[in-house]
């Protein structure tokens, strides 16, 4: 599953979603592998990074909060290294 | 005798709720010796018996990645607890029977309490418990700990199983991987006998084969004759086969068993039942009408945004209209000098003012974009929008640099940091620019209420921003294609639930935002419309915003380098002095075409400019580089003055052609 899952973004789907009906398993199986990959170094994620605490950001109305916008996980170089040995 | 049991589970699945109603909240908090991380304890009396509980850390796995996976691992083979009650969310089986398959595999006396069966039951599952229990060889206690359902059964279940002693569960790795693990085993059998009883033979060499670094300190601490030659030779060989990912084929096979698990145990509801968030997404991040969907909302939300706010518009147009004239009279009565005259009805009120006058619409703007944020709905627009980047080759994580843009690009260049590659960070960054931003949002609401009715003036700004993702699309496909060459970056994107927005948090973002862009325009702005105000005013001696003033110099100056647009020599100036911010824009107009005193600056540049002018000049703004503290930042995370430079000239340059461009298909259909 974890392996498929890595192809699977590796070919293209982007979304929980798309791999989870790929798969034809649930979504929250899939987050529960992606995290699993993330522990295990092969995928990495980033966060929207708003602050008021950073000077760039003092200005601009849309730091005043963090605006949940999800996680974005993408490959790490061990993620790439494996899927080309594979 | 008391016994003992360690309460584990992954964070959120009510863990804490479990282990107060065992507890009934009589508990101690201390912290694990030696870690930062906190330990609570507690008991409680059931059928005459004590029941000592541990509240171990939450935690996912029982592999050695984090302390809380650590602590929980060697308190299980370590304390030994009599029993360990694995707290399961019913409603995401899959993910939490990871941690139960490595406490099973670790032999541990295991109790499941299968807590939220209310929500896994709402989301249309059907779990068949017993069926469960026997193929984990484990109870299994159905509950809903936050309604005190299941506490008395679970209590039951643990003094029923308390000391029990449990084999390892048996989980094939498949004929690649399992002669290994048993050569391994029978190694570490013969020269390792105290931690092989300990642990267990198989989950040691599992646990080698993974290069748990814990697990293999742990073996060369115990005895050094066991980690010999012949170990290191069974792990080489073992990474001579899957490279030093023995780790994900060992995960892949666990996930394995538990799809086996859950296939034979749970039934899914039919389609119908599919969680409304789910349906949602299906049509609004569809590959096909995921981008129409976008552009329908944002054409209601600028329609929205001018038609709600038209009869506050007027109200305040004729309120500054009115200080202006008044203000004026008084000051001329109390025989002011003439200077601070067209200082305060010129420079202040004609360059803050007009800024005043489109508040409303700015204020709905930041209400419709606060709830499109509440919503979830704002993260799936992006998301939509970076499938289409990615298409074009950009990189995952250009996605929140992206998303940023919309509010301000500062951040948002910063923000791709968070690209590894050069050429990613490169094009994001060139991208960036075009992402509309607040501010230049601001000049669009203000410009198209200024010279376009209600009804169109949405349409208007819906088409500026169809404009600038049409052209990041573009101009990232021809990087990626020319001086930014690169593979293709995959990414996947975990998008957060839908909320329905609240009105108190909806309101209070918009008011928020909106005094936050009133306190700006009091100070910043108001300085600038101040400095335009005294560079139309002198030298000594010359009409107000005449040619001969030095505003009118410098714009005279670089006039012929926009003539071919129609911008004329003031539209310029706003411009120039738009590099310093683009709000500066609107003020800069208030001031040259002195508003405060002529009446509304519709009927002012409506005498000077079409709506096709107007029309162009927002395209301009849309394009050329946002301000100068976007191209500060753009220096600073390129360190390049040659990437500084080209990303300038590139968007001055794009904003031309295009503008152009849109002026003569203009006069082709018609508008001029």
């Amino acid at each position: 599953m974890l392996k498929q899952i890595l192809k699977l973004i590796a070919e293209g789907k982007s979304s929980i979603s798309e791999i989870a009906k790929e798969m034809q398993i649930d979504e929250s199986s899939v987050v529960s592998a992606i995290d699993e990959l993330k522990r295990m170094g092969y995928l990495e994620s980033s966060q929207s990074a708003c602050s008021m605490d950073k000077p760039a950001c003092s200005n601009c109305p849309f730091a005043k909060r963090a605006v949940e916008m999800g996680r974005v996980f993408s490959l790490t170089e061990k993620g790439k290294e494996y899927l080309e040995k594979d | 005798m008391a016994i003992t049991i360690g309460v584990i589970g992954n964070p959120n699945t009510g863990k804490s709720t479990v282990f107060n109603a065992l507890t009934g909240r009589r508990h101690e908090v201390g912290n694990w010796p030696g870690k930062t991380v906190e330990k609570k304890t507690g008991r409680c009396r059931h059928e005459k018996k004590w029941i000592n509980v541990v509240d171990l850390p939450g935690t996912y796995s029982l592999a050695a990645y984090s302390a809380e996976e650590i602590i929980a691992r060697n308190y299980i083979v370590e304390e030994k607890p009599d029993v360990v009650v694995d707290i399961v969310d019913a409603s995401n089986l899959e993910r939490n029977l990871y941690l139960t398959i490595q406490l099973l595999e670790l032999g541990a006396n295991v109790v499941i309490a299968l807590n939220m069966m209310d929500v896994s039951k709402k989301r249309g599952f059907a779990i068949n418990t017993k069926k469960l229990s026997k193929l984990l060889g484990v109870p299994v206690v159905p509950m809903v700990a936050s309604k005190n359902q299941g506490i008395s059964e679970l209590k039951d279940a643990i003094i029923k199983n308390a000391g029990k002693k449990r084999k390892a569960l048996f989980v094939d790795y498949g004929p690649d991987l399992e002669p290994k693990i048993k050569e391994l085993s029978e190694h570490i059998s013969k020269h390792a006998k105290k931690i092989a009883e300990k642990y267990g033979a198989k989950w040691l060499a599992v646990k080698l084969i993974e290069q748990d670094q814990n697990v293999v300190r742990m073996i060369k601490r115990a005895d050094s004759d066991i980690y010999t030659e012949e170990l290191r030779k069974f792990i080489k060989n073992t990474e001579e086969i899957y490279g030093e990912n023995a780790d994900i084929e060992i995960a892949d096979k666990r996930y394995g068993y538990i799809n086996g698990v859950i296939k034979k145990t749970v039934k899914c509801a039919p389609l119908a039942k599919i969680r409304r968030s789910d349906k949602i997404d299906c049509i609004v991040t569809n590959e096909y009408l995921g981008i129409p969907i976008l552009l329908f909302l944002m054409f209601l939300l600028f329609q929205f945004v001018f038609l709600a706010a038209e009869p506050f518009v007027m109200v305040i147009d004729n309120i500054v209209e009115w200080l202006g004239l008044n203000v004026e009279n008084y000051l001329v009565s109390m025989d002011s000098p003439s200077w601070l005259t067209g200082l305060v009805v010129h420079g202040a009120i004609g360059g803050i003012g007009n800024v005043l006058v489109f508040i409303p619409n700015i204020a709905l703007l930041f209400l419709a974009i606060a709830v499109l944020e509440d919503s979830g709905y704002m993260a799936r627009a992006a998301f939509v929008m970076d499938r289409v980047m990615n298409k074009i080759g950009l990189h995952g994580k250009a996605f929140i640099p992206l998303l940023l843009g919309f509010g301000c690009n500062v951040p948002a260049i910063m923000a791709t940091r968070t690209l590894d590659n050069e050429k990613d960070r490169m094009t994001t960054i060139l991208i960036n620019s075009l992402i509309p931003c607040s501010a230049r949002m601001v000049v669009f609401v203000f410009i198209a209420g200024a010279f376009f009715e209600p009804q169109a003036a949405g349409l208007v700004v819906w088409s500026l921003i169809i404009l600038s993702i049409i052209l990041a699309v573009l101009v990232g496909y021809i990087l990626r294609k020319s001086v930014l060459k690169g593979p293709r970056a995959p990414f996947v994107i975990e998008l957060p639930p839908y909320h329905i927005p609240t009105f108190k948090g909806v309101f209070h973002h918009m008011f928020d935002r909106t005094f936050e862009f009133i306190s700006k325009a009091g100070k910043f702005i108001l300085v600038v419309a101040v400095v335009i105000w005294f560079l139309a005013t002198y030298p000594e001696g010359v009409e107000y915003g005449s040619s001969e003033s030095y505003i009118g110099q410098i714009g005279h100056l670089i006039e012929p380098l926009l003539a071919p647009l129609g911008f004329g020599w003031k539209g310029s100036v706003a411009l120039l002095f738009g590099f310093l911010a683009k709000e500066v824009v609107i003020s800069s107009f208030g001031v040259l075409y002195e508003v405060a005193e002529e009446g509304t600056l519709q009927s002012v540049l409506s005498s000077e400019w079409t709506p096709l002018q107007a029309y162009v000049f927002m395209v301009f703004t849309l394009i050329y580089v946002p301000c100068i503290a976007a191209i500060a930042t753009i220096k600073q995370e390129t360190h390049s003055w040659k990437w500084t430079a080209f990303a300038i000239v590139y968007s001055l340059v794009l904003a031309w052609i295009i503008s152009y461009f849109v002026l003569q298909i203009g006069y082709l259909l018609g508008f001029g």
